[in-house]
């Protein structure tokens, strides 16, 4: 098992990375529909990338077996996860804490957003648009892969001797 | 059962719960996939368990005590355990000899 501090490492490079191709695709494509599909974009590979290569392999050789998705429906289709008795319990609990932590973060960060918003009313339209986007985006990012970045960065280090099967 | 990412919640969690499992494992010259397959787990999470860190829920607390052949406190308890040594030639003081 990769340590906990070289895992955090790995989840805050990746998500530095990220949001830094996904702030790139804002200030290079015009507003509109590049931009729509520039969001699509970031989606799919927050999914495939991200969260499929990076932190899956990890959190598959970590705690969790990596579900069967299909790839093209970013992990959001109803059925594709892992059912109950694919887990034991302990893997049950570990994904069931992830989901829950990550929904917490979700939610106070759309929080904050809802309340700074009106400090964009000041802007003009375009600007207003930008700053929006800078501040919503990181939702995409996150939504599809803040649970394994949890599991990735809470699970405790297994001692060496634990570590003999 | 419970994992919750939270130090202040795991702190409320309840006191920790002991057991002899790494113990019995050794006496029987089982590895943790050994054991994991039989109990149908995944083998980190019998590791878990042997730590301390994960507490069994009564189902699988009862499947470790039936693949033991052993029962449920001879297993697990609240208290920690006295060494099995102590238990059965009593407790002696260091370097005494019969």
């Amino acid at each position: 098992m990769v340590h906990r501090g070289n895992r955090r490492a790995l989840v805050a490079l990746t998500y530095i990375a990220f949001l830094s191709i996904m702030v790139t695709l804002i200030l290079l494509l015009p507003p509109g529909r590049h931009q729509i599909n520039a969001v699509w974009i970031c989606m799919v590979l927050a999914y495939n990338v991200v969260s499929r290569l990076v932190f899956g392999k990890l959190v598959s050789d970590t705690v969790l077996p990596q579900p069967r998705v299909k790839l093209s429906t970013l992990g959001l289709a109803a059925g594709q996860h892992h059912r109950e008795d694919d887990l034991d319990e302990r893997e049950i609990a570990v994904r069931d804490a992830a989901y829950f932590r990550a929904y917490q973060v979700l939610a106070v960060y759309s929080i904050v957003v809802w309340f700074i918003s009106p400090l964009t009313f000041e802007l003009t339209a375009s600007t207003a648009l930008r700053v929006f986007q800078f501040l919503t985006l990181p939702l995409v990012a996150i939504a599809l892969t803040l649970p394994q970045a949890i599991v990735l960065c809470c699970e405790p280090d297994v001692p060496e001797e634990a570590m003999v099967r | 059962m419970h994992v919750t990412y939270n130090d202040k919640a795991d702190a409320r969690s309840g006191p920790r719960l002991f057991n002899r499992i790494a113990v019995l494992r050794a006496e029987r010259g089982l590895s943790r996939n050994t054991l994991a397959d039989a109990l149908d787990i995944n083998y980190q999470t019998v590791g878990y368990i042997e730590r301390g860190d994960f507490k069994p829920s009564l189902e699988l607390a009862f499947r470790i005590s039936e693949y033991f052949g052993l029962p449920i406190e001879a297993i697990f308890s609240r208290h920690p355990f006295r060494p099995l040594s102590e238990e059965v030639y009593g407790k002696r003081s260091p370097g005494s000899s019969r």
